[in-house]
């Protein structure tokens, strides 16, 4: 295996995940083959013609060997088109997690009325990028799309003309600004939304679907990236059901310590930041003052920033930094009675609040909306019988 | 026992008999004559008849009576002594003629001494040539398209004044009707189109462009001719009338022969008319209290709702909808409608300025009340949908490009009012006290002012209200420009139950293919704003506080009111982005308050030319854009510089944001146009705490209007503060020290330093949350009050000509506030029924609203409603528990512990409430002109509300389902009676906490309602 290691705690904590993914995906194994067995037996007890008999035989047979998924979207089904069933090209596997088949709780009956009701879903096993797909990755995509243009990777519904170029890869700011000066004291630059290991944004789901099938993968399903996320518990957060501040990269009132942003890698956060000193004085429970705590980011973190809060499967980021695209249909038809086709963002960003950074959390936008705190990451399925990422 | 002995004589039989007679008159005078609650005498002198409209007016559409030219009287001011002001004319409405020789300029002086004047300023020779008298406190001015003639909106006249351009004098008179505020001209000029503030509807006018003048369409109304009986009706017994109708089903001796439960039937069919008018919804037999209270529960009535506080007599039903009878009435409803124009939005919408789409199909009307611009179908006449933007709308105008794309421009304000900005049900709206985002109360240690321990304060539960934007921020006064792409509107169909619904929300910043929503471009430039929330490539607007907008070629030019701006912006012809629709180019200076502007057209004297009129620097912008330059010419009274007094540097502390430290931020950011945004703000006196000690939103509370404040003193919530009483707490919100850690859009003044010892330091002024700043702060507070004194200097050297202090604004600040009442004068008929009945509704001791709200001001500050135990209603209308103010403490008070002496009130101790949250009453006058955010945390969304029960029949329906925040705060779509003790939970609230409105009809909550409406 091989690993990519900055210090013990990593280390061990890598091998964790990998060993918590190990029992996990045998435990599920073990609970699919039971589940279909005794839906299969279910189903010819229940019914008692002859006709009904044989079709409930036929019916027991693909339950118990079909490969399909048992997903019960409402909009988003597992892509069954053959270009999107994709298999992953060994070379790119090192940078993504499996997430074995089983069941999960995706959605929340206590969540917005889009997110109900909570159900039950069995997934199967698929792989997913432990983080957020990054400005140097897509950077080389990018450089692909220019040699070889787009025809083979892109969408058919994509309108013509896009180059993929992200939003704030392109000047996005007046001129204007400069000269009345209050652009330096804006909390963003021309750089901000660029670095190299910080997840591209601006970026809407025709790029991300394109540079999906340029890696070789696909954009994950809803219900994929949300298992992905909350683990088969259906937990509230990636870490659990208690709310933590420390824990990942949210918008609002909160404070974020820098220690929380711990990278994997070797580089740290770099400009521009905030630094401000919270100088309202605070009062604990036991009325003692507490002492100003910093805030230290604004928009994304690195994508493998925030390691206390990552998945079960061991995803960074699944909650906040930035929101992801995902394959699924939007509520195809809207109260106006015209026809919309959005798609769905999962997980909200460094702009959303607690609650909308449950990964049960979603929303829709048009394909071709591109904003500052939605990004992506991709997925792909599981080699027939492989184990684990290496 | 009693013997009665006869007078002898005939002479004193007689005498006793005319005696015996004239005290028996008088009983029977005493009895029959005077008034009832719910009597009206149709024809009477002393009342006028009410309108066909379906809803109060004012006295020129009364039933029967002729148009009379009237003028409104400006109300006067309270304040015996206020500071002597130089008379200003306040140059505002702007016209160009097509040949851009002249520019109209309208100088309509002040509310409570208006002007009536035009000044004719000649392009050419740059300087007024002529004044036109025209009517009183004139506004809008357009210039037919022909350019032959101008039309002048009066706004305290019934009358409009056609302006000849050839001859330059007023040649004819329109009757209209008070409060018309902005028209607009169709292409031909054939018709015109005027809002009307006070009816909330669009007028629309026929136009005579041959003779200079244009009439009235009247619209709506209820159908007299199928009602009242005719002389050939009579003649068969009044035959099919409505009026026979509702006279053999209703009209009986027991019943409603006499005027009885709020509904009369008798021998007067005119009477009789009124009556069922006033019990009808025109166009929505549903909702028509006449139908609704003789038919079955079972069909939408509630005769038989025994169960309730009102049904009909002893439950009887007396109509079944099948009926014929019923649906005679119900069809007489449904062909009326409300008039005499087209109503916009739901109730007290107060439509403002409006732009026609390039194939006239549609007119988009600009809402100053209700946070949308109303579309209405010009071929229909009547509004088909609304496009909602959340904030208030100042001016709009269309773009047609090359390429036939259609924009619609519209300026606003900012999306954030301060408050929580999306539902967080997991974080802060919890009341799980071990959540680290929940949020408690900051209850407050009265002699100390100091927050009390977390472990005493209650945890929060759902927010009060969000404004669906991301993050919290103070400073969330922002200025917002939309553009929307008007061929992706699609008008969705009227929901089941006939609500309209909203085309668009444009109440995010984002940028679609449809739509895009600008903000400021300083929104998150100040230390202490959060950020991180708003995309950046939409915070371009520079400047502060878009009031207009005008379109010429692929330009347009934002008249920046707050920072004496205009700000030219190019359209994109075939933007690659969505978010680059348009962009700012360039800025020029204007004068003091720029609000209208004008462009010159191509080939003529103006070409390359815009023109700006300057509220309170009484001048003319005219600029070059070909030149780069700007120059002010006087059209107004210079005769002293402006500002010359307190009042006046007060006025433009207020009303301007030149001295704040975003320079986004005054005070009539919230308090527009003197009133409010109808919206509840989240400002900063209206805080939660987070555990960890950083101060969030949690609330909501209603901004008052800045309207005779002298005479309501001590006013804020809790009376605490006098009109010189340091709107420092307030005015501290454009100036927060924090800004001052860091560079600012006002500049650099990190290396300024309190140059006093520190022996000597000492705070001036402790408002509470100083209190804190400087515990965690120590000597850099005072180096940040000298940082924001030093901003203030140099900018009060710049606009005053003298450097003053940031305590000298307290002066400034406070002599504006008093030197005006700035009270409008009440358009509405005094004569009314409906509000004579309302007046005895709202004297009666058992309905108790005079006993709080007393007469002249309607207010009683001499009597904390904590107090109040003595009265009818011993329960108050109370804050939610989130509602904990800072404004415990006056900042005399403050000033008085800290033995800080001042030069104004030097006698005022200032005032401590030792017991939190309970308020004064508020004033009702002006009532009728405050925008829809009503009782103290401005959840009530129309008058009614503010007093009717919970569930009362009497409640409408409206027409859009409102939003706040983007969210549905009316999910049944109807209005909610706040009358009851709010912060208990829902299944234990009580009624009646707002004066005692449970056991009236619902004609005499309208009758109330109408009284309020009236108050001036």
């Amino acid at each position: 295996m091989k690993l990519h290691v900055l210090s013990s705690y990593h280390l061990s904590w890598a091998l964790d995940a990998q060993a918590s993914a190990l029992r996990i995906w045998g435990e599920e194994l073990l609970k699919d083959i039971g589940l279909r067995l005794r839906l299969a037996g279910a189903a010819i007890d229940k019914l008692l013609s002859l006709q009904s008999l044989c079709a409930a035989m036929v019916v027991a047979v693909c339950l118990a060997f079909s490969p399909a998924v048992w997903a019960d979207t409402v909009d988003g089904a597992r892509p069954s088109a053959p270009e999107q069933r994709q298999t992953i090209p060994k070379a790119r596997i090192t940078d993504m997690v499996l997430v074995p088949s089983g069941t999960c709780i995706v959605g929340d009956d206590h969540g917005l009325p889009n997110e109900k009701p909570a159900r039950k879903v069995f997934v199967k096993a698929f792989y997913i990028d432990r983080g957020e797909v990054s400005n140097g990755q897509y950077r080389q995509f990018l450089q692909w799309v220019k040699k070889h243009t787009d025809a083979s990777v892109r969408h058919p519904a994509q309108p013509a003309g896009a180059d993929h170029t992200p939003r704030y890869w392109k000047s996005f700011r007046p001129a204007l600004l400069r000269a009345t000066g209050v652009a330096v004291l804006q909390p963003f630059d021309e750089d901000t939304f660029c670095r190299d290991n910080y997840p591209v944004v601006g970026i809407n789901w025709y790029d991300a679907y394109a540079y999906a099938r340029w890696a070789g993968k696909r954009l994950p399903v809803e219900v994929e990236w949300e298992k992905s996320a909350r683990g088969c518990d259906g937990r509230n957060w990636p870490w659990g059901n208690a709310w933590d501040f420390k824990r990942c990269n949210s918008g609002g009132y909160e404070d974020k310590s820098s220690t929380n942003v711990a990278s994997c890698s070797a580089k740290k956060a770099s400009a521009p930041v905030e630094k401000v000193v919270h100088r309202c004085p605070a009062a604990d429970e036991e009325g003692e003052v507490q002492p100003a705590v910093k805030k230290e980011f604004i928009y994304a973190t690195p994508i493998d920033s925030f390691p206390a809060g990552v998945s079960v499967f061991g995803c960074f980021n699944m909650a906040g930094n930035v929101a992801e695209w995902v394959s699924d249909r939007y509520d195809p038809a809207s109260k106006n009675g015209e026809v919309r086709q959005f798609r769905v963002v999962k997980g909200g960003g460094s702009d959303s609040y607690p609650s909308a950074v449950r990964p049960a959390a979603r929303r829709g936008f048009e394909p071709d909306f591109r904003y500052f705190s939605i990004g992506f990451r991709c997925a792909g399925d599981s080699p027939l019988g492989k184990g684990v990422a290496k | 026992m009693i013997s009665l002995k006869l007078p002898a004589t005939w002479r004193q039989r007689c005498l006793l008999g005319a005696t015996v007679a004239a005290l028996a008159l008088l009983v029977w005078a005493m009895t029959t004559q005077a008034p009832r609650r719910t009597a009206t005498v149709a024809g009477c002198p002393q009342f006028s008849n009410p309108s066909r409209y379906g809803l109060l007016t004012s006295a020129r559409w009364a039933y029967g009576a002729t148009y009379k030219r009237e003028d409104l009287k400006p109300v006067g001011n309270p304040n015996p002594y206020p500071e002597p002001q130089p008379r200003r004319e306040h140059p505002f409405g702007l016209a160009l003629t097509p040949d851009g020789t002249k520019a109209y300029i309208t100088l309509s002086g002040g509310e409570n001494d208006p002007g009536s004047t035009v000044a004719v300023f000649d392009v050419k020779q740059r300087r007024v040539i002529k004044k036109i008298q025209v009517g009183l406190y004139p506004g809008c001015i357009a210039v037919h398209p022909s350019g032959k003639f101008a039309i002048v909106l009066n706004r305290f006249s019934n009358y409009a004044s056609v302006i000849d351009t050839g001859a330059d004098k007023v040649v004819s008179e329109i009757p209209l009707d008070f409060y018309c505020m902005w028209l607009k001209f169709n292409k031909t000029g054939t018709q015109a189109y005027v809002s009307n503030r006070y009816l909330n509807q669009v007028f629309v006018l026929d136009v005579n462009a041959k003779a200079e003048t244009a009439a009235m369409r009247l619209l709506g109304g209820f159908d007299e001719s199928g009602f009242l009986p005719t002389a050939s009706s009579r003649k068969q017994g009044n035959g099919t009338t409505i009026y026979k109708t509702l006279r053999t089903s209703c009209g009986t001796a027991a019943c409603h022969q006499r005027d009885r439960g709020g509904f009369y039937a008798g021998q007067n069919p005119l009477k009789c008319w009124f009556s069922a008018m006033d019990n009808s919804t025109p166009g929505d037999p549903s909702e028509s209290i006449l139908l609704r209270a003789v038919t079955s529960v079972d069909e939408g009535g509630f005769a038989d709702n025994r169960a309730g506080n009102n049904f009909h007599a002893g439950g009887m039903v007396v109509w079944r909808k099948s009926d014929p009878a019923c649906q005679k009435v119900s069809n007489w409803i449904r062909t009326a409608r409300f008039g005499p124009g087209i109503p916009v939005e739901n109730f007290g919408s107060k439509p403002g300025p409006m732009a026609l789409s390039a194939n006239e199909k549609y007119l988009y009307v600009g809402n100053q009340s209700a946070p949308s611009v109303s579309i209405i179908d010009l071929e229909k006449l009547e509004e088909v949908s609304a496009i909602y933007t959340q904030s208030i709308v100042t001016d709009l105008q269309t773009y047609k490009d090359s390429n036939g794309r259609e924009l619609l421009i519209v300026t606003s304000q900012g999306l954030g009012f301060g408050a929580p900005k999306e539902r967080d049900p997991y974080g802060g709206e919890t009341t799980d006290k071990k959540n680290p985002a929940a949020q408690y109360t900051v209850l407050r240690n009265i002699a100390t002012t100091e927050p009390l321990p977390l472990r005493d304060q209650s945890v929060l539960g759902p927010f009060d209200g969000v404004d669906g934007t991301a993050a919290f921020k103070m400073g969330d006064i922002q200025n917002d420009v939309l553009v929307i792409d008007t061929g992706r509107l699609h008008i969705p169909a009227p929901t089941s139950t006939g609500q309209l619904q909203y085309a668009l929300l444009a109440d995010r910043y984002q940028a679609h293919d449809g739509w895009v929503r600008y903000t400021s471009d300083s929104a998150e430039a100040l230390s202490a704003d959060v950020k991180g929330d708003i995309a950046p490539e939409l915070q371009r607007v520079v400047g502060a506080f878009p009031e207009a907008v005008a379109v010429a070629g692929n330009k347009a030019y934002f008249a920046m009111l707050g920072s004496y701006q205009l700000v030219e912006w190019q359209i994109a012809a075939h933007p690659q982005e969505t978010s680059d629709a348009m962009e700012p180019l360039a800025v020029y200076d204007t004068g003091v308050m720029p609000r209208r502007i004008a462009v010159g057209a191509a080939g003529t004297p103006a070409d390359g030319l815009v023109f700006v009129t300057n509220y309170l620097g009484e001048t003319l912008s005219v600029i070059d854009t070909k030149n780069k330059t700007s120059r002010e010419y006087t059209v107004g009274d210079l005769t002293r510089p402006f500002p010359d007094t307190n009042s006046e540097r007060g006025d433009m502390f207020v009303n301007t944001c030149i001295f704040s430290a975003d320079q986004d931020t005054a005070c009539m950011s919230c308090h527009i146009y003197g009133t409010s945004d109808g919206r509840g703000w989240g400002a900063g006196q209206t805080i939660a705490a987070m555990a960890n000690g950083r101060f969030a939103s949690g609330g909501m509370l209603a901004i008052p209007q800045l309207r005779n404040l002298f005479a309501i003193q001590p006013f804020y919530f809790e009376g605490t503060h006098t009109a010189y009483d340091a709107q420092l707490d307030d005015a501290r919100e454009h100036v927060p020290l924090h800004a001052f850690l860091k560079p600012n859009p006002q500049g650099d003044y990190t290396g300024v330093f309190d140059p006093r010892p520190v022996s000597q330091r000492k705070p001036e002024h402790e408002e509470v949350q100083d209190k804190m700043s400087l515990k965690a702060w120590g000597c850099e507070y005072y180096d940040l009050q000298e940082r924001r004194d030093e901003m203030i200097r140099q900018l009060s050297m710049k606009y005053f000509g003298k450097a003053f202090d940031f305590r000298d604004f307290q002066r400034f600040i406070g002599e504006y506030q008093v030197d005006e009442s700035r009270l409008l004068p009440n358009p509405y008929d005094q004569n009314n029924p409906s509000v004579r009945r309302g007046r005895l509704l709202f004297n009666d001791l058992a309905v108790g609203c005079v006993t709080c709200h007393k007469p002249p001001n309607f207010t009683d500050k001499d009597e904390p409603l904590y107090h109040n135990r003595e009265r009818v209603l011993p329960s108050l209308i109370s804050f939610t528990p989130r509602e904990r103010s800072f404004t415990l403490v006056g900042p005399s008070y403050m000033d008085t512990v800290n033995g800080y002496k001042r030069d104004v009130e030097p006698w005022e101790e200032g005032r401590i409430k030792r017991k939190q949250g309970f308020l004064t009453t508020f004033q009702l006058r002006g009532l009728f002109d405050r925008p829809a955010a009503f009782l103290h945390h401005g959840k009530a969304l129309s008058v009614r509300e503010t007093f009717a029960a919970p569930n009362h029949y009497s409640l409408r329906k409206y027409k859009y389902s409102p939003l706040r925040g983007g969210e549905d705060v009316r999910p049944d779509g109807r209005e909610r009676g706040f009358n009851e003790l709010s912060f208990l939970k829902e299944k234990m609230y009580m009624v009646d906490t707002h004066g005692a409105t449970s056991h009236l009809s619902a004609r005499q909550v309208q009758d109330l309602e109408n009284f309020l409406l009236s108050l001036e």
